[in-house]
């Protein structure tokens, strides 16, 4: 007997299909839904194990540019539960790794931070086992190897890897979250990835700026004032992006400088 | 040497009170008993020539190799027993395609080496760490081009390795190192390089030299697809040895 004709015997026991077709109507679909969600051969424990979810979700936006012989990171330090609730109002999602790799995310801070650990340990390795720093290129190859790794329980994050090449030019690395790599001049990611990129993709990439418009030259002074105001942008219209930019900004030859602006916090 | 045989000779791990480790002392010894090889790095790239050492007309010649390849841009020339040395090359094979693997990039000539230097010392008399119950009997001439040009590297039992212009090892090293001395130059071409490997082979070898009894690798430098300078390992086929002992 399908579950069919047994939810409709049961209807048929219940109620009158004469005299009250909506109340028998009503029945049938309750039996339906219960029949479809817990059907006798699933005990408890199965239903349960099946909405145990390993993951979850912090939202926030990162991004990066890449210049001449820079690269802009920038991320909101806005951590969230479930998309409404403010958990952290200041938390770096941006991870320098040495003086010229700069690791951001986007998705699940847990795995964020096991994964720049993890990173951080290869780089101390490699410094033994090779007696030099490791560069941009190779940490983008090793965490593309990395992410691959774990293909069936993935770090679920959207990594985006930026630094000084060994050519001295700015490097820009983006990631999906089984170690598709890929070099870009701009990248952006979570949340507000689909803001971001339109608007990097109009003013750096100059894609969809109308013929005849100024293209300006990428400088280190446009780039970060981009990237400012798309994140002024995002927190308008994101609610789990907000509360303030921290800006990464690595220099051939120089030091890594920091730099913070504020963002609505509603 | 061998006459005094004392205690301190039982344990591999053990120093004697003058501060010596005899067996890996006689390891280096161990290589001496070896064919010749020789390495040369000139600007144009870098060279092993090696003698194959036919003890029998009985033998496959073609199945000795004294020359192996450890990856594309790198190869390794050894001297002492050879089976050992089939671990090393397989730790440097390994290394190398785990750094490619891993970085999607050449390893460093330099860096295999020192991997293999590593291994060349885990030896011990207790079962459960050491991998070898005594040192590796073999020198090995690690050749090759990198981003930081062309390369040689002598390691020996001991796991010191030394950065080289030119070196010789097995039977006749002393010999042919001193000739190494005196007739190597920085500006020295390829092709001169390879003669002089050649003559110097055909000096201190017991048989004749001939064409079934050499071989020769050369690592020239070239650029690959991301403009990284590496290099291609080419085994001299017999035409172009036959071509080279000829003209001697």
């Amino acid at each position: 007997m399908s579950f069919y004709q047994f939810a409709l015997i049961q209807m048929a026991l219940k109620y009158d299909a004469k005299h009250d077709p909506l109340g028998a109507m009503r029945a049938f679909k309750t039996a339906f839904a219960d029949v479809e969600e817990n059907p006798d051969w699933r005990s408890r424990r199965l239903i349960e194990r099946q909405r145990w979810n390993p993951y979850s979700m912090e939202g926030g936006s990162t991004c990066a540019v890449a210049g001449d012989n820079f690269v802009v990171v920038a991320s909101d330090t806005r951590m969230t539960a479930g998309e409404i609730n403010v958990i952290n109002r200041e938390v770096d999602k941006i991870h320098p790794l040495s003086d010229n790799i700069v690791l951001t995310t986007a998705g699940f801070h847990g795995d964020a931070l096991q994964m720049r650990k993890l990173l951080e340990t290869h780089l101390h390795k490699y410094r033994f086992d090779y007696r030099s720093n490791m560069t941009v290129d190779l940490c983008a190859e090793l965490l593309a190897r990395n992410l691959y790794y774990r293909r069936f329980f993935p770090y679920y994050t959207g990594a985006i890897l930026a630094g000084i090449d060994e050519h001295g030019k700015g490097a820009v690395f983006s990631y999906d979250p089984i170690g598709c790599i890929e070099r870009l001049p701009y990248s952006a990611s979570g949340a507000a990835e689909p803001m971001l990129v339109p608007f990097l993709d109009c003013q750096v990439g100059h894609v969809t700026l109308s013929e005849g418009t100024e293209r300006p030259k990428l400088t280190l002074e446009r780039a970060t004032a981009l990237v400012r105001d798309a994140f002024r942008g995002c927190a308008e219209r994101e609610i789990t992006t907000g509360d303030s930019i921290h800006l990464v900004i690595a220099e051939a030859g120089k030091p890594i400088r920091h730099e913070r602006r504020k963002l609505r916090e509603d | 040497m061998f006459l005094t045989r004392s205690e301190y000779d039982r344990g591999v791990n053990t120093f004697s009170p003058e501060g010596r480790l005899f067996q890996v002392e006689y390891a280096i010894e161990a290589v001496k008993l070896g064919s010749t090889s020789i390495g040369i790095r000139t600007k144009e790239g870098v060279l092993l020539a090696a003698e194959k050492r036919v003890s029998s007309k009985l033998m496959v010649n073609d199945t000795i190799e004294k020359i192996s390849k450890v990856d594309d841009h790198i190869g390794v020339t050894f001297a002492g027993l050879i089976a050992d040395s089939r671990t090393l090359v397989e730790r440097a094979q390994v290394e190398s395609q785990n750094f490619w693997f891993t970085y999607n990039r050449k390893i460093r000539v330099e860096d295999v080496t020192q991997s293999v230097a590593n291994l060349a010392l885990q030896f011990g008399d207790d079962d459960a760490k050491a991998s070898m119950s005594r040192p590796f009997g073999v020198a090995m001439l690690f050749a090759g081009v990198d981003t930081e040009g062309p390369k040689l590297f002598h390691l020996d039992p001991s796991g010191t390795f030394i950065d080289c212009l030119a070196k010789a090892i097995g039977a006749a090293s002393d010999g042919a190192e001193q000739n190494l001395k005196e007739q190597y130059h920085e500006s020295m071409t390829l092709q001169e390089g390879l003669k002089l490997a050649l003559s110097i082979l055909k000096q201190v070898m017991e048989e004749k030299l001939i064409t079934a009894n050499v071989e020769i690798v050369v690592i020239k430098p070239t650029v690959d697809e991301k403009g990284r300078q590496v290099g291609v390992f080419e085994r001299l086929p017999d035409s172009k040895l036959d071509e080279l002992i000829g003209s001697l």
